[in-house]
Protein backbone atom coordinates (compact mmCIF):
# COMPACT_ATOMS: atom_id res chain seq x y z
CA UNK A 1 0.00 0.00 0.00
CA UNK A 2 2.94 2.33 0.61
CA UNK A 3 4.84 3.89 -2.25
CA UNK A 4 8.60 3.32 -2.51
CA UNK A 5 9.23 7.01 -2.20
CA UNK A 6 7.33 7.05 1.05
CA UNK A 7 9.07 4.21 2.79
CA UNK A 8 11.99 6.48 3.69
CA UNK A 9 9.52 8.64 5.52
CA UNK A 10 8.34 5.91 7.87
CA UNK A 11 8.16 6.46 11.57
CA UNK A 12 8.37 3.99 14.44
CA UNK A 13 6.07 6.13 16.60
CA UNK A 14 3.02 4.05 17.53
CA UNK A 15 0.67 7.02 18.04
CA UNK A 16 -0.11 10.09 15.99
CA UNK A 17 -2.53 12.94 16.46
CA UNK A 18 -4.06 14.36 13.32
CA UNK A 19 -5.42 17.87 13.52
CA UNK A 20 -8.77 18.33 11.84
CA UNK A 21 -10.38 21.74 11.36
CA UNK A 22 -13.30 22.28 13.76
CA UNK A 23 -15.74 22.68 10.87
CA UNK A 24 -15.18 18.98 10.05
CA UNK A 25 -15.56 17.66 13.61
CA UNK A 26 -19.24 16.64 13.24
CA UNK A 27 -18.12 14.33 10.40
CA UNK A 28 -15.35 12.58 12.30
CA UNK A 29 -17.39 9.81 14.01
CA UNK A 30 -18.77 8.56 10.69
CA UNK A 31 -15.31 8.80 9.11
CA UNK A 32 -13.82 6.79 11.97
CA UNK A 33 -16.41 4.07 11.48
CA UNK A 34 -15.21 3.60 7.92
CA UNK A 35 -11.52 3.97 8.76
CA UNK A 36 -11.98 1.25 11.38
CA UNK A 37 -12.77 -1.38 8.77
CA UNK A 38 -10.49 0.00 6.07
CA UNK A 39 -7.54 -0.25 8.48
CA UNK A 40 -8.56 -2.85 11.09
CA UNK A 41 -4.98 -3.06 12.40
CA UNK A 42 -5.09 0.58 13.50
CA UNK A 43 -6.97 2.06 16.41
CA UNK A 44 -8.74 5.35 15.63
CA UNK A 45 -10.22 7.61 18.29
CA UNK A 46 -11.83 11.02 18.37
CA UNK A 47 -9.70 13.61 20.14
CA UNK A 48 -10.33 17.23 21.03
CA UNK A 49 -8.37 18.47 18.05
CA UNK A 50 -9.14 15.73 15.57
CA UNK A 51 -8.19 12.08 15.38
CA UNK A 52 -5.72 9.95 17.33
CA UNK A 53 -4.35 6.87 15.61
CA UNK A 54 -2.59 4.09 17.51
CA UNK A 55 -0.47 1.26 16.13
CA UNK A 56 1.01 3.27 13.27
CA UNK A 57 4.49 1.68 13.33
CA UNK A 58 5.58 0.95 9.80
CA UNK A 59 3.11 3.35 8.26
CA UNK A 60 4.05 6.36 6.23
CA UNK A 61 2.65 9.06 8.45
CA UNK A 62 2.13 11.68 5.76
CA UNK A 63 0.18 9.17 3.71
CA UNK A 64 -1.85 8.03 6.69
CA UNK A 65 -2.68 11.60 7.66
CA UNK A 66 -3.91 12.23 4.16
CA UNK A 67 -6.06 9.07 4.22
CA UNK A 68 -7.66 10.15 7.48
CA UNK A 69 -8.27 13.65 6.17
CA UNK A 70 -9.73 12.23 2.96
CA UNK A 71 -12.22 10.08 4.89
CA UNK A 72 -13.32 13.09 6.86
CA UNK A 73 -13.63 15.15 3.67
CA UNK A 74 -15.61 12.37 2.01
CA UNK A 75 -18.02 12.21 4.91
CA UNK A 76 -18.52 15.95 4.86
CA UNK A 77 -19.10 16.03 1.10
CA UNK A 78 -21.49 13.10 1.38
CA UNK A 79 -23.57 14.88 4.04
CA UNK A 80 -23.46 18.21 2.33
CA UNK A 81 -24.56 16.85 -1.05
CA UNK A 82 -27.07 14.26 0.14
CA UNK A 83 -30.08 16.50 -0.66
CA UNK A 84 -28.82 16.85 -4.23
CA UNK A 85 -28.63 13.10 -4.61
CA UNK A 86 -32.04 12.67 -3.03
CA UNK A 87 -33.54 15.12 -5.48
CA UNK A 88 -31.94 13.25 -8.39
CA UNK A 89 -33.53 9.97 -7.35
CA UNK A 90 -36.83 11.69 -6.68
CA UNK A 91 -36.78 13.05 -10.23
CA UNK A 92 -35.81 9.64 -11.64
CA UNK A 93 -38.67 7.97 -9.77
CA UNK A 94 -41.09 10.62 -10.99
CA UNK B 1 -23.10 27.95 -8.01
CA UNK B 2 -23.70 24.41 -6.77
CA UNK B 3 -21.22 21.62 -7.41
CA UNK B 4 -22.50 18.09 -7.96
CA UNK B 5 -20.99 15.61 -5.49
CA UNK B 6 -17.42 14.73 -6.47
CA UNK B 7 -15.75 11.52 -5.37
CA UNK B 8 -11.98 11.24 -5.42
CA UNK B 9 -9.13 8.77 -5.28
CA UNK B 10 -5.38 9.26 -5.49
CA UNK B 11 -3.87 7.95 -8.69
CA UNK B 12 -0.41 8.39 -7.20
CA UNK B 13 1.18 10.67 -4.62
CA UNK B 14 0.74 13.74 -6.86
CA UNK B 15 -2.45 13.21 -8.81
CA UNK B 16 -6.04 12.62 -7.82
CA UNK B 17 -8.94 11.45 -9.98
CA UNK B 18 -12.30 13.07 -9.29
CA UNK B 19 -15.63 12.12 -10.82
CA UNK B 20 -19.24 13.10 -10.39
CA UNK B 21 -22.23 10.73 -10.28
CA UNK B 22 -22.73 10.94 -14.04
CA UNK B 23 -19.24 9.52 -14.58
CA UNK B 24 -17.64 12.75 -15.81
CA UNK B 25 -14.11 12.80 -14.44
CA UNK B 26 -11.02 14.96 -14.25
CA UNK B 27 -7.53 14.96 -12.85
CA UNK B 28 -6.39 17.38 -10.16
CA UNK B 29 -3.75 17.74 -7.49
CA UNK B 30 -4.57 17.06 -3.86
CA UNK B 31 -4.76 20.81 -3.25
CA UNK B 32 -7.94 20.85 -5.27
CA UNK B 33 -9.48 18.19 -3.04
CA UNK B 34 -8.64 20.25 0.03
CA UNK B 35 -10.16 23.40 -1.44
CA UNK B 36 -13.27 21.53 -2.56
CA UNK B 37 -13.82 19.90 0.83
CA UNK B 38 -13.31 23.20 2.65
CA UNK B 39 -15.60 25.18 0.37
CA UNK B 40 -12.60 27.28 -0.67
CA UNK B 41 -12.66 26.81 -4.43
CA UNK B 42 -10.92 29.55 -6.36
CA UNK B 43 -12.59 31.43 -9.24
CA UNK B 44 -10.57 29.36 -11.73
CA UNK B 45 -11.64 26.13 -9.97
CA UNK B 46 -15.25 27.26 -10.26
CA UNK B 47 -14.87 28.21 -13.88
CA UNK B 48 -13.39 24.80 -14.63
CA UNK B 49 -16.21 22.95 -12.83
CA UNK B 50 -18.85 25.05 -14.60
CA UNK B 51 -17.24 24.53 -18.01
CA UNK B 52 -17.02 20.78 -17.53
CA UNK B 53 -20.60 20.32 -16.37
CA UNK B 54 -19.86 19.53 -12.73
CA UNK B 55 -21.82 22.52 -11.46
CA UNK B 56 -25.01 24.49 -12.07
CA UNK B 57 -26.60 27.74 -10.97
CA UNK B 58 -30.19 26.64 -10.45
CA UNK B 59 -32.52 23.69 -10.94
CA UNK B 60 -33.76 23.48 -14.50
CA UNK B 61 -30.98 25.50 -16.09
CA UNK B 62 -29.06 24.05 -19.00
CA UNK B 63 -26.19 22.77 -16.87
CA UNK B 64 -28.60 21.10 -14.45
CA UNK B 65 -30.60 19.48 -17.24
CA UNK B 66 -27.44 18.37 -19.02
CA UNK B 67 -26.20 16.66 -15.88
CA UNK B 68 -29.58 14.96 -15.35
CA UNK B 69 -29.42 13.59 -18.87
CA UNK B 70 -25.92 12.20 -18.43
CA UNK B 71 -26.72 10.82 -14.99
CA UNK B 72 -29.91 9.07 -16.08
CA UNK B 73 -28.17 7.59 -19.13
CA UNK B 74 -25.69 5.98 -16.76
CA UNK B 75 -28.60 4.24 -15.06
CA UNK B 76 -30.38 3.15 -18.20
CA UNK B 77 -29.13 -0.37 -18.68
CA UNK B 78 -30.42 -2.55 -21.44
CA UNK B 79 -31.58 -1.41 -24.82
CA UNK B 80 -34.48 -3.79 -25.21
CA UNK B 81 -32.12 -6.65 -25.90
CA UNK B 82 -32.22 -9.88 -23.92
CA UNK B 83 -29.04 -11.79 -23.12
CA UNK B 84 -29.89 -15.36 -22.28
CA UNK B 85 -27.47 -18.20 -21.59
CA UNK B 86 -28.73 -21.69 -22.34
CA UNK B 87 -27.17 -24.92 -21.08
CA UNK B 88 -28.60 -27.68 -23.27
CA UNK B 89 -26.16 -30.16 -21.78
CA UNK B 90 -23.75 -30.21 -18.87
CA UNK B 91 -21.75 -33.03 -20.43
CA UNK B 92 -18.32 -32.28 -21.82
CA UNK B 93 -15.59 -34.15 -23.65
CA UNK B 94 -12.83 -32.36 -21.76
CA UNK B 95 -12.03 -32.24 -18.06
CA UNK B 96 -10.28 -28.91 -17.42
CA UNK B 97 -8.86 -28.57 -13.94
CA UNK B 98 -10.54 -25.21 -13.43
CA UNK B 99 -13.91 -26.12 -14.93
CA UNK B 100 -16.12 -23.57 -13.26
CA UNK B 101 -19.36 -25.49 -13.70
CA UNK B 102 -18.19 -28.92 -12.55
CA UNK B 103 -19.16 -30.42 -15.88
CA UNK B 104 -20.60 -33.94 -16.23
CA UNK B 105 -18.73 -36.79 -17.94
CA UNK B 106 -19.39 -37.46 -21.60
CA UNK B 107 -21.35 -40.66 -21.04
CA UNK B 108 -23.36 -39.43 -18.04
CA UNK B 109 -27.15 -39.70 -18.14
CA UNK B 110 -29.64 -37.02 -17.10
CA UNK B 111 -27.54 -33.94 -17.88
CA UNK B 112 -29.26 -32.89 -21.15
CA UNK B 113 -32.56 -31.17 -21.82
CA UNK B 114 -35.30 -33.62 -22.67
CA UNK B 115 -37.99 -32.78 -25.22
CA UNK B 116 -40.31 -31.36 -22.56
CA UNK B 117 -37.61 -29.05 -21.19
CA UNK B 118 -36.77 -27.88 -24.70
CA UNK B 119 -40.38 -26.92 -25.31
CA UNK B 120 -40.56 -25.11 -21.97
CA UNK B 121 -37.35 -23.21 -22.79
CA UNK B 122 -38.81 -22.11 -26.11
CA UNK B 123 -41.97 -21.04 -24.30
CA UNK B 124 -39.87 -19.01 -21.84
CA UNK B 125 -38.01 -17.30 -24.68
CA UNK B 126 -41.29 -16.60 -26.44
CA UNK B 127 -42.58 -14.79 -23.36
CA UNK B 128 -39.66 -12.37 -23.09
CA UNK B 129 -40.80 -8.79 -23.70
CA UNK B 130 -38.09 -8.06 -26.28
CA UNK B 131 -37.60 -8.15 -30.01
CA UNK B 132 -33.82 -8.52 -29.93
CA UNK B 133 -31.93 -11.30 -28.26
CA UNK B 134 -28.48 -12.76 -27.88
CA UNK B 135 -28.52 -16.43 -26.99
CA UNK B 136 -25.34 -17.91 -25.66
CA UNK B 137 -25.04 -21.68 -25.61
CA UNK B 138 -22.82 -22.91 -22.84
CA UNK B 139 -22.29 -26.22 -21.20
CA UNK B 140 -20.71 -28.64 -20.90
CA UNK B 141 -19.96 -28.74 -24.57
CA UNK B 142 -23.02 -27.41 -26.44
CA UNK B 143 -22.14 -29.07 -29.74
CA UNK B 144 -22.73 -32.46 -28.12
CA UNK B 145 -26.41 -31.59 -28.59
CA UNK B 146 -26.41 -29.81 -31.91
CA UNK B 147 -30.02 -30.91 -32.39
CA UNK B 148 -31.08 -28.75 -29.43
CA UNK B 149 -29.09 -25.77 -30.72
CA UNK B 150 -30.74 -26.15 -34.11
CA UNK B 151 -34.20 -26.27 -32.53
CA UNK B 152 -33.57 -23.12 -30.47
CA UNK B 153 -32.05 -21.29 -33.44
CA UNK B 154 -34.93 -22.14 -35.75
CA UNK B 155 -37.45 -20.92 -33.17
CA UNK B 156 -35.55 -17.74 -32.27
CA UNK B 157 -35.08 -16.71 -35.89
CA UNK B 158 -38.85 -16.83 -36.31
CA UNK B 159 -39.71 -15.19 -33.00
CA UNK B 160 -37.26 -12.27 -32.73
CA UNK B 161 -36.59 -9.38 -35.06
CA UNK B 162 -32.87 -9.56 -34.39
CA UNK B 163 -31.02 -12.55 -33.01
CA UNK B 164 -27.44 -13.57 -32.46
CA UNK B 165 -26.13 -16.88 -31.21
CA UNK B 166 -22.83 -17.43 -29.45
CA UNK B 167 -21.72 -21.01 -29.04
CA UNK B 168 -19.14 -21.42 -26.28
CA UNK B 169 -17.35 -24.48 -27.54
CA UNK B 170 -14.06 -26.20 -26.86
CA UNK B 171 -13.95 -26.98 -30.62
CA UNK B 172 -12.61 -30.40 -29.78
CA UNK B 173 -14.94 -32.21 -32.18
CA UNK B 174 -16.30 -30.94 -35.49
CA UNK B 175 -18.46 -32.60 -38.09
CA UNK B 176 -20.22 -31.51 -41.25
CA UNK B 177 -23.48 -30.73 -39.43
CA UNK B 178 -21.69 -28.43 -36.97
CA UNK B 179 -19.88 -26.69 -39.81
CA UNK B 180 -23.19 -26.20 -41.62
CA UNK B 181 -24.67 -24.68 -38.44
CA UNK B 182 -21.72 -22.27 -38.27
CA UNK B 183 -22.24 -21.04 -41.80
CA UNK B 184 -25.17 -18.83 -40.74
CA UNK B 185 -23.99 -15.27 -40.27
CA UNK B 186 -25.84 -14.94 -36.95
CA UNK B 187 -23.76 -17.66 -35.29
CA UNK B 188 -20.57 -16.74 -33.44
CA UNK B 189 -18.07 -18.95 -31.69
CA UNK B 190 -16.42 -18.30 -28.36
CA UNK B 191 -13.65 -20.68 -27.50
CA UNK B 192 -10.74 -21.06 -25.12
CA UNK B 193 -7.15 -20.76 -26.26
CA UNK B 194 -4.94 -20.69 -23.22
CA UNK B 195 -1.71 -19.92 -25.05
CA UNK B 196 0.99 -21.85 -26.85
CA UNK B 197 0.52 -25.60 -27.41
CA UNK B 198 2.11 -26.72 -24.16
CA UNK B 199 0.11 -24.24 -22.03
CA UNK B 200 -3.19 -25.25 -23.62
CA UNK B 201 -2.31 -28.91 -23.12
CA UNK B 202 -1.43 -28.40 -19.49
CA UNK B 203 -4.55 -26.40 -18.70
CA UNK B 204 -7.17 -28.09 -20.81
CA UNK B 205 -6.59 -31.23 -22.79
CA UNK B 206 -3.84 -33.03 -20.84
CA UNK B 207 -3.01 -34.65 -24.17
CA UNK B 208 -0.81 -33.21 -26.90
CA UNK B 209 -2.78 -34.98 -29.63
CA UNK B 210 -6.05 -33.50 -28.37
CA UNK B 211 -4.47 -30.05 -28.43
CA UNK B 212 -3.38 -30.68 -32.02
CA UNK B 213 -6.96 -31.59 -32.87
CA UNK B 214 -8.27 -28.41 -31.26
CA UNK B 215 -5.75 -26.16 -32.98
CA UNK B 216 -6.57 -27.77 -36.31
CA UNK B 217 -10.30 -27.32 -35.70
CA UNK B 218 -9.80 -23.71 -34.72
CA UNK B 219 -7.92 -23.07 -37.94
CA UNK B 220 -10.62 -24.84 -39.92
CA UNK B 221 -13.43 -22.81 -38.36
CA UNK B 222 -11.54 -19.54 -38.87
CA UNK B 223 -11.07 -20.53 -42.49
CA UNK B 224 -14.80 -21.14 -42.77
CA UNK B 225 -16.27 -18.10 -41.03
CA UNK B 226 -13.29 -15.75 -40.55
CA UNK B 227 -11.73 -14.47 -37.32
CA UNK B 228 -14.39 -11.76 -36.98
CA UNK B 229 -17.03 -14.24 -35.87
CA UNK B 230 -14.80 -16.07 -33.42
CA UNK B 231 -13.61 -14.82 -30.09
CA UNK B 232 -11.07 -16.69 -28.06
CA UNK B 233 -10.22 -16.28 -24.42
CA UNK B 234 -7.23 -17.45 -22.47
CA UNK B 235 -7.88 -18.52 -18.90
CA UNK B 236 -4.80 -17.68 -16.91
CA UNK B 237 -3.58 -20.10 -14.28
CA UNK B 238 -1.65 -17.91 -11.86
CA UNK B 239 0.39 -20.90 -10.68
CA UNK B 240 2.16 -20.82 -14.05
CA UNK B 241 0.93 -17.96 -16.23
CA UNK B 242 2.04 -17.77 -19.88
CA UNK B 243 4.58 -15.19 -20.99
CA UNK B 244 2.61 -12.22 -22.36
CA UNK B 245 4.64 -12.12 -25.59
CA UNK B 246 4.02 -15.82 -26.25
CA UNK B 247 0.34 -15.53 -25.53
CA UNK B 248 -0.10 -12.52 -27.81
CA UNK B 249 1.92 -14.19 -30.57
CA UNK B 250 -0.30 -17.26 -30.35
CA UNK B 251 -3.39 -15.13 -30.84
CA UNK B 252 -1.83 -13.14 -33.65
CA UNK B 253 -0.91 -16.41 -35.34
CA UNK B 254 -4.60 -17.19 -35.72
CA UNK B 255 -5.42 -13.71 -37.00
CA UNK B 256 -7.14 -12.54 -33.82
CA UNK B 257 -6.97 -8.84 -33.03
CA UNK B 258 -8.56 -9.10 -29.60
CA UNK B 259 -8.16 -11.34 -26.61
CA UNK B 260 -9.85 -11.34 -23.26
CA UNK B 261 -7.56 -12.19 -20.40
CA UNK B 262 -9.53 -14.08 -17.80
CA UNK B 263 -8.50 -15.26 -14.37
CA UNK B 264 -9.52 -18.71 -13.20
CA UNK B 265 -13.07 -18.32 -11.96
CA UNK B 266 -13.27 -19.28 -8.29
CA UNK B 267 -16.14 -21.65 -8.92
CA UNK B 268 -16.72 -25.33 -9.53
CA UNK B 269 -13.63 -27.57 -9.72
CA UNK B 270 -11.38 -24.51 -9.43
CA UNK B 271 -12.21 -24.10 -5.75
CA UNK B 272 -10.31 -27.29 -4.95
CA UNK B 273 -7.60 -27.40 -7.57
CA UNK B 274 -6.86 -23.66 -7.90
CA UNK B 275 -7.09 -22.11 -4.41
CA UNK B 276 -4.88 -19.23 -5.59
CA UNK B 277 -7.84 -18.07 -7.71
CA UNK B 278 -9.36 -16.75 -4.50
CA UNK B 279 -6.95 -13.85 -4.14
CA UNK B 280 -6.34 -10.98 -6.48
CA UNK B 281 -2.86 -9.53 -5.81
CA UNK B 282 -0.94 -11.80 -8.17
CA UNK B 283 -3.64 -11.48 -10.83
CA UNK B 284 -3.57 -7.69 -10.75
CA UNK B 285 0.22 -7.65 -11.04
CA UNK B 286 0.18 -10.08 -13.97
CA UNK B 287 -2.58 -8.15 -15.69
CA UNK B 288 -0.67 -4.88 -15.45
CA UNK B 289 2.51 -6.49 -16.77
CA UNK B 290 0.55 -8.03 -19.60
CA UNK B 291 -0.96 -4.71 -20.64
CA UNK B 292 2.45 -3.03 -20.57
CA UNK B 293 3.85 -5.80 -22.78
CA UNK B 294 0.87 -5.53 -25.11
CA UNK B 295 1.24 -1.78 -25.49
CA UNK B 296 4.97 -2.05 -26.16
CA UNK B 297 4.40 -4.81 -28.70
CA UNK B 298 1.66 -2.89 -30.52
CA UNK B 299 3.98 0.11 -30.84
CA UNK B 300 6.85 -2.07 -31.99
CA UNK B 301 4.94 -4.05 -34.60
CA UNK B 302 2.42 -1.43 -35.69
CA UNK B 303 -0.26 -4.12 -35.39
CA UNK B 304 -2.93 -3.61 -32.76
CA UNK B 305 -4.01 -6.33 -30.39
CA UNK B 306 -6.81 -5.41 -28.00
CA UNK B 307 -7.26 -6.69 -24.48
CA UNK B 308 -11.03 -6.78 -24.47
CA UNK B 309 -11.74 -6.14 -20.81
CA UNK B 310 -9.49 -3.11 -20.37
CA UNK B 311 -10.77 -1.67 -23.65
CA UNK B 312 -14.31 -2.29 -22.45
CA UNK B 313 -13.62 -0.58 -19.12
CA UNK B 314 -12.13 2.38 -20.99
CA UNK B 315 -15.25 2.64 -23.13
CA UNK B 316 -17.40 2.51 -20.00
CA UNK B 317 -15.39 5.39 -18.54
CA UNK B 318 -15.80 7.46 -21.67
CA UNK B 319 -19.48 6.95 -22.40
CA UNK B 320 -22.71 5.59 -20.94
CA UNK B 321 -24.56 2.74 -22.61
CA UNK B 322 -21.62 0.35 -22.86
CA UNK B 323 -23.65 -2.42 -21.27
CA UNK B 324 -23.37 -5.34 -23.66
CA UNK B 325 -21.01 -7.21 -21.32
CA UNK B 326 -23.41 -8.45 -18.68
CA UNK B 327 -20.72 -9.08 -16.05
CA UNK B 328 -20.08 -5.35 -15.68
CA UNK B 329 -23.21 -3.26 -15.58
CA UNK B 330 -24.91 -1.07 -13.05
CA UNK B 331 -27.67 -1.53 -12.14
CA UNK B 332 -27.53 -5.20 -13.08
CA UNK B 333 -30.87 -6.29 -11.68
CA UNK B 334 -31.68 -9.96 -12.38
CA UNK B 335 -34.59 -10.43 -14.77
CA UNK B 336 -35.74 -13.09 -17.16
CA UNK B 337 -34.19 -11.15 -20.02
CA UNK B 338 -30.75 -11.58 -18.47
CA UNK B 339 -30.84 -15.12 -17.22
CA UNK B 340 -29.27 -18.55 -17.46
CA UNK B 341 -31.34 -21.68 -18.09
CA UNK B 342 -29.58 -24.77 -16.86
CA UNK B 343 -29.67 -28.33 -18.19
CA UNK B 344 -32.47 -29.17 -15.76
CA UNK B 345 -34.65 -26.15 -16.58
CA UNK B 346 -33.67 -24.17 -13.50
CA UNK B 347 -33.25 -20.44 -14.15
CA UNK B 348 -30.37 -18.49 -12.56
CA UNK B 349 -29.49 -14.80 -12.56
CA UNK B 350 -25.97 -15.50 -13.84
CA UNK B 351 -23.65 -18.27 -14.89
CA UNK B 352 -21.83 -18.01 -11.58
CA UNK B 353 -25.10 -18.44 -9.69
CA UNK B 354 -25.75 -21.76 -11.37
CA UNK B 355 -22.24 -22.82 -10.38
CA UNK B 356 -22.95 -22.09 -6.72
CA UNK B 357 -26.08 -24.21 -6.95
CA UNK B 358 -24.12 -26.97 -8.67
CA UNK B 359 -21.68 -27.24 -5.75
CA UNK B 360 -24.61 -26.94 -3.34
CA UNK B 361 -23.30 -23.79 -1.65
CA UNK B 362 -26.49 -21.81 -2.10
CA UNK B 363 -29.53 -22.14 -4.33
CA UNK B 364 -29.89 -18.86 -6.19
CA UNK B 365 -32.38 -20.15 -8.77
CA UNK B 366 -34.85 -17.44 -9.70
CA UNK B 367 -37.37 -19.88 -11.08
CA UNK B 368 -37.63 -22.70 -13.58
CA UNK B 369 -39.03 -23.13 -17.05
CA UNK B 370 -42.10 -24.98 -15.75
CA UNK B 371 -43.29 -22.55 -13.07
CA UNK B 372 -41.71 -19.36 -14.44
CA UNK B 373 -39.79 -16.71 -12.56
CA UNK B 374 -39.91 -16.44 -8.78
CA UNK B 375 -40.67 -12.74 -8.26
CA UNK B 376 -39.98 -12.92 -4.55
CA UNK B 377 -36.47 -14.18 -5.13
CA UNK B 378 -35.85 -11.63 -7.85
CA UNK B 379 -36.83 -8.86 -5.45
CA UNK B 380 -34.57 -10.32 -2.78
CA UNK B 381 -31.57 -10.38 -5.13
CA UNK B 382 -32.13 -6.96 -6.69
CA UNK B 383 -30.56 -4.66 -4.03
CA UNK B 384 -27.24 -6.52 -4.18
CA UNK B 385 -26.98 -5.81 -7.89
CA UNK B 386 -26.70 -2.04 -7.70
CA UNK B 387 -23.61 -0.26 -6.39
CA UNK B 388 -24.97 3.29 -5.97
CA UNK B 389 -25.79 2.96 -2.30
CA UNK B 390 -22.92 0.81 -1.12
CA UNK B 391 -21.16 2.63 1.73
CA UNK B 392 -17.80 2.25 0.00
CA UNK B 393 -18.86 2.68 -3.64
CA UNK B 394 -20.63 5.92 -2.76
CA UNK B 395 -17.19 7.45 -2.18
CA UNK B 396 -15.50 5.87 -5.21
CA UNK B 397 -14.96 7.89 -8.41
CA UNK B 398 -15.22 4.68 -10.45
CA UNK B 399 -18.74 3.80 -9.23
CA UNK B 400 -20.54 5.04 -12.38
CA UNK B 401 -18.39 2.83 -14.63
CA UNK B 402 -18.18 -0.13 -12.33
CA UNK B 403 -20.64 -2.80 -11.23
CA UNK B 404 -21.08 -5.29 -8.47
CA UNK B 405 -20.93 -9.04 -8.19
CA UNK B 406 -22.76 -10.36 -5.14
CA UNK B 407 -22.60 -13.89 -6.53
CA UNK B 408 -18.81 -13.81 -6.55
CA UNK B 409 -18.85 -12.30 -3.06
CA UNK B 410 -20.98 -15.23 -1.92
CA UNK B 411 -18.67 -17.73 -3.60
CA UNK B 412 -15.54 -16.33 -1.97
CA UNK B 413 -16.76 -14.95 1.33
CA UNK B 414 -20.06 -16.67 1.98
CA UNK B 415 -21.80 -13.29 2.24
CA UNK B 416 -22.45 -10.22 0.12
CA UNK B 417 -21.78 -7.48 2.65
CA UNK B 418 -18.01 -7.63 3.02
CA UNK B 419 -16.40 -4.19 2.80
CA UNK B 420 -15.77 -3.55 -0.88
CA UNK B 421 -12.01 -3.35 -0.58
CA UNK B 422 -12.01 -6.93 0.73
CA UNK B 423 -13.99 -8.23 -2.22
CA UNK B 424 -12.20 -9.73 -5.20
CA UNK B 425 -14.49 -7.84 -7.57
CA UNK B 426 -13.56 -4.48 -6.07
CA UNK B 427 -9.85 -5.25 -5.85
CA UNK B 428 -9.81 -6.32 -9.48
CA UNK B 429 -11.80 -3.37 -10.76
CA UNK B 430 -10.01 -0.74 -8.71
CA UNK B 431 -6.79 -2.04 -10.27
CA UNK B 432 -8.27 -1.99 -13.78
CA UNK B 433 -9.81 1.48 -13.49
CA UNK B 434 -6.63 2.86 -11.90
CA UNK B 435 -4.70 1.44 -14.82
CA UNK B 436 -7.22 2.77 -17.34
CA UNK B 437 -6.95 6.26 -15.86
CA UNK B 438 -3.16 6.12 -15.77
CA UNK B 439 -3.14 5.16 -19.44
CA UNK B 440 -5.72 7.74 -20.39
CA UNK B 441 -3.59 10.48 -18.85
CA UNK B 442 -0.29 9.07 -20.06
CA UNK B 443 1.88 11.21 -22.31
CA UNK B 444 3.66 8.16 -23.68
CA UNK B 445 3.13 7.94 -27.46
CA UNK B 446 3.16 4.13 -27.27
CA UNK B 447 0.21 4.22 -24.89
CA UNK B 448 -1.60 6.75 -27.05
CA UNK B 449 -1.07 4.56 -30.13
CA UNK B 450 -2.80 1.58 -28.52
CA UNK B 451 -5.58 3.46 -26.74
CA UNK B 452 -6.57 5.54 -29.74
CA UNK B 453 -6.75 2.40 -31.95
CA UNK B 454 -8.84 0.58 -29.34
CA UNK B 455 -11.22 3.52 -29.24
CA UNK B 456 -11.33 3.95 -33.01
CA UNK B 457 -9.71 7.39 -32.92
CA UNK B 458 -6.79 8.91 -34.80
CA UNK B 459 -5.44 10.29 -31.56
CA UNK B 460 -6.66 10.92 -28.03
CA UNK B 461 -8.19 14.40 -27.81
CA UNK B 462 -7.41 16.50 -24.75
CA UNK B 463 -11.14 16.66 -24.04
CA UNK B 464 -10.89 13.05 -22.88
CA UNK B 465 -8.22 14.06 -20.38
CA UNK B 466 -9.54 17.06 -18.49
CA UNK B 467 -7.24 18.50 -15.83
CA UNK B 468 -8.31 20.99 -13.18
CA UNK B 469 -6.21 24.16 -12.99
Amino acid sequence: MLLDSEIANMSASPVINILIDPEFHPCIPAALLRLGYLFPELDFALSEQGVTVRGVSGYNLAWLEREVSYQVYREKIFRQTLPMRQSLYAMLAG
Amino acid sequence: MQVWPLRFRDLDDRRTILADDSGDYFLADSGFVKRYARDLLTPSDEEFLRDKGHAFEGEGDLAHTGFLTRWSRRHHVGDGTAYVILIPTLRCDLKCSYCQVSRAPLAAQGFDWDEETLQKVLGFLDGLPVEEIQIEFQGGEPFLRLDLLQAVAAFARRRFRSVRFVVCSNLQSLNEDILAFLESGDVLISTSLDGPHQVHTRNRTADSALTETFLGNLERVIGLIGPGRISALPTIDMKDPPEPEELIATYEGFGFTSLYLRPVNYQGFARKSHPTARTSASWNAYYRDFIEALIARNARTGRVMEEFYLAHCLRRILAPGMDSHTDLRNPNIPTGANAVIDFDGQIYPSDEARMLARIRQVDLAIGNVVDGLDQEKLALLAPGHINNFDPDCIHCPYQPFCGTDPIDDLARNGRIDVPRHESWFCQRHLAIFDLAMELLYSADPEVEFTLSRWLGLESLPQSLRPVAP
